[in-house]
């Protein structure tokens, strides 16, 4: 483990909702902590919480036990426009649902993510081999390119600690190494990423590997 | 499945829909018919000797001029004001904020929507208003101290920019504007409000949480989509000034030479017995009516219902 203040720390996390009148346990008592330069991948079968565990790491959804600190702060005590600007500034997201505005140029969408340049946006765009489609329209690429796309929008304002929710789902095997280099490059030049995967071996690139269908063991080996 | 039904059953079936869209037909083409019945009518009694003897009348293009130029600067203060209270509107009545606000107390949502009502109210009244009502108010309200202080305030800017004609707001050029302004702003309000409500605000919503603030949300993601909108809200308003006239002629009176508009020089020849006149001045209105709505139709031609959807 880094011997640096971690960025995220996650405690005794927990999440359920009710359907139709029963409750429904997401995950429990889910710990873990992310340092700078952490390369940190989710792993769970479909449905077993892993895009509600980002999105409670990335402030946008209140986690109904259990507390998340984020650069010292606890996410859910603070007020929501702080919460807010911590976000904005701090975490740079990739959706599983992408969220690309159609009618905006791919320059014009990663620009929307806080003080993007259109220069910096269309060399991220570059870096995501999107360098020649930068005034396409999302919807004359392939899902594979929207996901680079919305990558770069993650990506572009240099957050300190990039959330990206199945970055790979769709992408082929050149692709899919493409955007974990770039992950990867972007956690060993100090940014911290936290990463959805159904990847078999997440191990592989990630400095480890939380299996949100095994939290226990997770506890045990993390902390 | 429609294959296996006994003949009679798809006869019947068709003879009915054939019943129901030739009488919903009949009312539409009756409205229709009136239309087109009426612009032939009027280009049957005017013939070209009478538009060229109006066209050729100093006055009479001088109010063609004014018309043109009153018509679309009321028209871009109108979409000035239309396009921040219409996105107002629209956003304070969406879902999500009134989800916002019911989660704070039910009471503070029916305060708020209560305002929003009275709000959208009082911005319908110029429409529902008879316009000599309309003209009227602002006379009075020009006769207050206020709307005289700045009478005399926009006489003294107009002398300082040299334009010592112009000698304030009221039966002035301004009061031409003002007065079509009015009218229009309140349709251009209201055609902004229905654009920005139809248009999802989640990509809004998305870039919020990515960093845009508020400014950026707008003038990035929701104003590109309502750019069709704004072209026909432009339109409205435009083709609402030309069309204005009871405001016109008690605010601004029927000055020849200084505040007649097209509309005016309608009445003013219909009110001396000149009829043809009257039809000439009015063809030239219609021409000019049509002639805009033509040109929205084309530059908003290819709307797509599906704009909003995020990928």
């Amino acid at each position: 483990m880094s011997k640096q203040a971690p960025l995220l720390v996650v405690n005794d996390l927990g999440h359920m909702f009710s359907n139709r009148g029963q409750k429904v346990h997401v995950f429990e008592k889910c710990s873990f902590e992310i340092a700078p330069t952490q390369f940190v991948a989710v792993q769970g079968a479909s449905g077993s919480g892993k895009t509600t565990l980002l999105l409670a790491c990335g402030g946008m959804l209140a986690p109904s036990s259990g507390e998340i600190r984020f650069q010292g702060n606890d996410l859910f005590t603070l007020p929501s426009s702080r919460r807010t600007k911590i976000r904005a500034v701090s975490i740079g997201y990739l959706f599983q649902t992408l969220e690309l505005v159609p009618y905006l140029d791919l320059t014009a969408n990663v620009r929307i993510a806080t003080g993007v340049s259109s220069s910096v946006a269309n060399q991220w765009l570059d870096r995501l081999g999107l360098g020649d489609r930068c005034r396409s329209y999302p919807r004359e690429l392939s899902h594979g390119q929207r996901q680079r796309v919305a990558l770069a929008r993650a990506i572009a304002h240099e957050p300190a600690l990039v959330i990206a929710d199945e970055p790979t789902g769709n992408l082929d095997s050149r692709n899919s190494e493409l955007v974990f280099n770039v992950l990867k490059k972007y956690a060993q030049d100090g940014g911290s990423v936290l990463m959805a995967t159904h990847e078999a071996q997440p191990a592989a690139f990630a400095d480890f590997v939380i299996n949100i269908e095994n939290l226990d063991l997770l506890k045990a080996k993390v902390r | 499945m429609s294959k296996n039904k006994p003949k009679s059953i798809r006869q019947a079936r068709t003879q009915w829909d054939g019943l129901f869209w030739t009488t919903m037909s009949v009312f539409g083409v009756f409205y229709l018919a009136l239309i087109i019945a009426m612009l032939v009518a009027d280009f049957q009694f005017a013939n070209w000797s009478d538009m060229s003897s109006l066209l050729a009348d100093e006055r009479v293009r001088f109010s063609i001029w004014l018309s043109l130029i009153s018509c679309t600067i009321a028209a871009i203060l109108s979409l000035w004001v239309a396009i921040p209270t219409g996105f107002l509107l629209a956003r304070l009545g969406s879902e999500s904020m009134t989800q916002r606000l019911g989660q704070q107390s039910p009471g503070c949502r029916r305060l708020f929507n209560w305002a929003r009502y009275f709000i959208d109210t009082l911005l319908d009244i110029p429409i529902v208003l008879p316009p000599l009502v309309v003209g009227i108010s602002l006379l009075v309200l020009f006769q207050t101290p206020a709307g005289r202080w700045l009478d005399q305030r926009t006489g003294e800017l107009f002398a300082s920019l040299g334009y010592t004609g112009i000698r304030g707001i009221t039966y002035e050029i301004p009061a031409v504007i003002l007065a079509q302004f009015t009218v229009a702003a309140a349709f251009a309000v209201r055609t902004m409000r229905n654009t920005f409500e139809q248009i999802d605000d989640r990509p809004e919503r998305v870039a919020l949480t990515l960093g845009a603030s508020h400014y950026q949300a707008f003038s990035m993601v929701a104003l590109p989509q309502a750019w069709r909108g704004i072209v026909a809200a432009f339109t409205l308003a435009w083709a609402r000034s030309l069309g204005e006239f009871g405001p016109i002629l008690i605010f601004a009176g029927t000055a020849r030479m200084k505040t007649e508009v097209l509309s005016t020089t309608v009445y003013l020849n219909f009110q001396f017995g000149n009829l043809r006149g009257a039809v000439s001045a009015s063809l030239i209105l219609v021409t000019l009516a049509i002639v805009v709505l033509i040109l929205t139709r084309l530059l908003t031609l290819g709307g797509s219902s599906k704009k909003g959807v995020i990928v």
